[in-house]
């Protein structure tokens, strides 16, 4: 895979200039560190890509790592320093989650129908095409046991050195921070329904050491614990370190901040819940370090689901933290359809992910098909926006689907789409 | 829907439309007590514009969806609410 370097096609985009466009599969996430891009590919054969980003005109691969194997993706990565971890998780986990329920719903729909179902019938259940019935079976019998986490030195991001791979448990990991002592990783583990938090020490990266867990009230099963929700639904997306507080985003249980001052005993400091009535899961949880406007900021960014008339697009909040005791809402952002010549014309449209480090009081936040939209909390209780960029769609997509998004300290902008190409762009504001 | 995100019973169904929706839920909270949000507030709320909202006027206009989904849903002949589920 190389990629091909071109500015973008056609643009809707407010002071953006596009500098180059990567031509490459999708990813979940992109990080810069050191002149260079890492990137998470959504789907394996490809794993991670590192770009030679010096010239952000012409970006150079000079590293390709592909998954452990072909049933799980390495879609997201963080760097500190020398050391690079990447995610390894259940390929379309979702999906293949499914297969331990064709048991239990043939059962159900013999005894509602009383004669054994079709395997339309059982497809239908589940939701998912009958032709797929065959691959959630093998998915089933296979199982998975993979998932986990892989450190790196990147010393030489050219030539990255995998120093350990921790396999945890469950579907695996998703995503997670890092920095050079420790490694906060959103996973699910034995024993637990949904991914909790487990904070790992890298004072020698090539064994990194379990310190500590945390996790919502409810998780832990084999302890004895009841859950008061379905599914996965509450579940710990990724928890980012912002001095000693871990600002944890958790899906539909909204977000919690926890004091890991002693990091071998994390403990809930505050939480903010807001479903519902709020239909869209809790996706990223962080507070700004430094103070806007004489207050203490977090943001929360929930990601787009499926859209229900009635319901608002996935958006933007923020938040007053001077006390955690009381986090209060200050106000919330919207973009509206009319943003996005792609809006309605397929894929998903609404909010997703923002940087994950505070540049001033501008907030660069990916919205699927409204591409990036940066919005400047000078006055939290009036965002305002100041630039956009909408990528023209891939070939064979409907809609740009703008996943995540990073910032270099020169203020070059680098926007991943989840099904292909990576912008890099330069703000003008 | 994203089956890389999402588990498959995660989204609520539903059976009307935003006007639908959004003529039921202006219409309650008309009788709601303390000051009508502007009609731009109803605007960035579903969608159609971008723009800023306060807790005060989000909340509000939430709850007068989530009681017209309600009042939809008992209108119909034999409904129910699957809001409600």
């Amino acid at each position: 895979m190389s990629g091909t370097a071109s500015p973008a096609g056609p643009l809707h985009s407010a002071n953006i200039t596009p500098l180059a466009r990567l031509d490459i599969p999708g990813g979940g996430e992109v990080v810069v560190h050191k002149g260079h891009a890492f990137i998470g590919h959504m789907s394996p054969p490809l794993g991670t890509s590192i770009y030679d980003v010096r010239d952000p005109k012409a970006p150079r691969l000079v590293a390709s790592l592909p998954p452990p194997d072909g049933y799980s993706h390495t879609h997201k990565v963080k760097v500190a320093g020398d050391l690079m971890i990447t995610n390894v998780e259940r390929h379309r986990r979702h999906f293949y989650r499914k297969g331990e329920r064709i048991e239990t719903v043939t059962g159900e729909l013999a005894a509602r129908l009383g004669r054994a179902p079709g395997a339309g019938e059982v497809a239908a259940a589940l939701g998912v095409a009958p032709g797929d019935l065959d691959d959630l079976r093998a998915g089933l019998a296979r199982g998975y046991s993979d998932g986990g986490f892989r450190v790196w030195d990147i010393a030489d991001p050219a030539k990255p050195r995998e120093l350990a791979y921790v396999k945890t448990g469950g579907i695996g990991v998703h995503r997670f921070d890092m920095d050079e002592r420790y490694a906060y990783i959103s996973t699910e583990m034995e024993g637990y329904v949904g991914n909790i938090l487990v904070i790992y020490d890298l004072a020698d990266p090539s064994h990194p050491r379990e310190v500590s867990r945390w996790h919502l009230p409810g998780q832990h099963v084999a302890g004895g614990e009841t859950l008061g929700w379905s599914g996965q639904r509450h579940r710990l997306h990724h928890a980012l370190r912002v001095g000693d507080v871990m600002w944890a985003s958790c899906w539909y249980a909204g977000a919690y901040a926890i004091d890991i001052s002693d990091i071998a005993h994390p403990r809930t400091v505050g939480s903010f819940n807001y479903h519902p009535p709020y239909p869209e899961p809790t996706h990223t949880f962080f507070r700004l370090a430094q103070p806007i406007a004489g207050r203490q900021i977090a943001l929360v960014i929930d990601e787009e689901h499926e859209h229900i008339p009635g319901q608002p697009h996935a958006f933007l909040w923020v938040l007053d933290v001077a006390d955690l005791g009381r986090i209060t809402p200050i106000s919330t952002f919207h973009v509206g359809e009319s943003a996005s010549p792609y809006a309605t014309t397929g894929g998903r449209f609404g909010a997703h992910q923002f940087q994950e480090r505070q540049i001033g009081s501008l907030v660069f936040a990916t919205w699927f098909s409204g591409g990036l939209r940066v919005i400047d909390l000078a006055d939290p209780e009036l965002p305002v926006e100041r630039a956009y960029f909408i990528p023209a769609p891939a070939p064979g997509h409907a809609a740009p689907q703008s996943n995540d998004v990073d910032v270099d300290e020169r203020g070059i902008v680098y926007l991943l789409d989840r099904d292909r190409g990576l912008d890099i762009l330069r703000f003008e504001g | 829907m994203c089956e890389d995100c999402f588990d498959d019973e995660e989204t609520p169904p539903t059976a009307f439309s935003l006007e639908e929706i959004a003529a039921a839920a202006r219409h309650i909270e008309r009788d709601m007590a303390g000051a009508p949000v502007p009609a731009g507030a109803w605007d960035i709320y579903f969608g159609r514009t971008s723009g800023v909202l306060d807790l005060r006027r989000l909340d509000r206009i939430a709850r007068s969806v989530e009681a017209a989904r309600v009042l939809l849903a008992l209108s119909r002949p034999g409904g129910h609410s699957r809001a409600a589920v």
